[in-house]
């Protein structure tokens, strides 16, 4: 006998086990599976970017003959690739046989760690690039120019190994700036990168923690 | 969320929430994914809800919002480009969800409805005036008339003429 879709409706939805309200204890699961994925992924990937910039670093400046710029570059860079792989393999032993909150805190907590170790490494990184850079410059054509350009229009000025002071306070003044902010170089460069991902994990734990009350 | 919210507002409302959240998911596992996110949805917004319609129709609206937008992210995720007027669904034993095998039909013939006309059928089936089925999809109560006859029509052609 046909009968109507509102009758199968209501028939079907007579028997009782036809709904079966799903429990809410796996709350979040998902959700931190997919944002810890997610930011797993991205720093896979932002890793092979740094191991290739690290080779770039090295074959460059070689390429062009510069082979002690090249190898200074590399070992200013290379600290940045070893601290990735650490923090790489530290959070891939982090307890996963622990709820989902607790697991998205520990690797949380194990980011922040791992963010605060790059803004130190990276408050010696851009100083010590910016005065390799200058280091390098002021053996070339170019430096030397600059530096007599400076010398004829200040002929009184004092000079520390051939450099004017007025050079070398520059010099100082833009490594300490470096030095001060290159730990906010970095922050904003995390912020650019990950920004979105990480806070979407801040809300998440919030959600997590208010769920928890 | 507390339990007392949960119990005294979501819970009486779980029937039509898991009868949405059953037309736009093909596993348990998505269904069980799709109810849970509704549920927080609802627990998160609810103090948007400023009472211009009643607590059920919002939270038709909201389950309804959620689910479209979740199945537009697995979509996006899968780069599965599927034309909204044509969703093919797979009768996989998983499909079938529920005890009554005419209902296990039904359900796989709205799945090959499109998003929208599952909204609409399902709250037609719940027995929603036109009237707030349009205030719940957006749209005019005539426009739901016209629609509601036209999915019935496909509804009778998906099942086969099993229906009246």
């Amino acid at each position: 006998m046909e009968k109507s879709i509102k009758t199968i409706w209501k028939d079907g939805f007579l028997d009782s086990n036809s709904i079966v309200v799903p429990k809410l204890n796996n709350l979040y699961n998902q959700k931190s599976i997919h944002i810890i994925d997610k930011i797993l992924r991205m720093g896979k990937i932002n890793l092979m970017y740094v191991g290739a910039l690290v080779l770039a670093f090295l074959l460059v400046p070689i390429l062009f003959g510069a082979l002690n710029l090249g190898i200074q570059l590399f070992l200013l860079m290379l600290p940045q690739l070893l601290l990735g792989l650490k923090h790489g393999k530290l959070i891939a032993k982090i307890d996963k046989n622990v709820d989902s909150y607790q697991y998205i805190k520990s690797f949380n907590n194990h980011l922040e760690h791992s963010i605060s170790e790059f803004v130190l490494l990276n408050r010696f990184f851009y100083p010590l690039l910016f005065l390799v850079l200058i280091i390098q410059g002021r053996f070339t054509g170019d430096g030397e120019a600059l530096i007599s350009y400076i010398i004829a229009n200040n002929p009184d000025t004092y000079l520390v190994l051939g450099v004017p002071i007025i050079l070398i306070l520059g010099v100082v003044f833009i490594t300490v700036l470096l030095a001060v902010f290159g730990g906010l170089l970095y922050k904003l460069d995390v912020n650019i990168v990950y920004g979105r991902v990480l806070r979407k994990l801040k809300e998440i734990i919030a959600d997590m923690e208010e769920l928890r009350r | 969320m507390s339990n007392d919210f949960y119990t005294s507002s979501i819970l009486p409302h779980a029937g039509i929430i898991i009868k949405i959240c059953r037309a736009y998911t093909d596993s348990q596992e998505d269904f069980e994914d799709y109810y849970q996110e509704v549920c927080l949805q609802i627990w998160k917004s609810k103090d948007k809800f400023r009472g211009d319609s009643k607590w059920s129709t919002w939270i038709y609206r909201l389950t309804l919002n959620i689910c479209l937008t979740l199945i537009k992210k697995k979509k996006n995720n899968r780069q599965h480009y599927t034309s909204d007027y044509e969703v093919q669904v797979e009768a996989t034993e998983e499909n079938r969800s529920f005890s009554d095998e005419s209902l296990n039909q039904l359900y796989e013939a709205i799945k090959k409805l499109s998003e929208v006309d599952r909204a609409v059928i399902l709250l037609y089936l719940e027995e929603k005036r036109n009237k707030e089925i349009a205030e719940i999809i957006g749209t005019s109560a005539n426009n739901i008339g016209v629609r509601i006859n036209r999915i019935k029509e496909r509804l009778k052609t998906l099942l086969d003429g099993k229906i009246d």
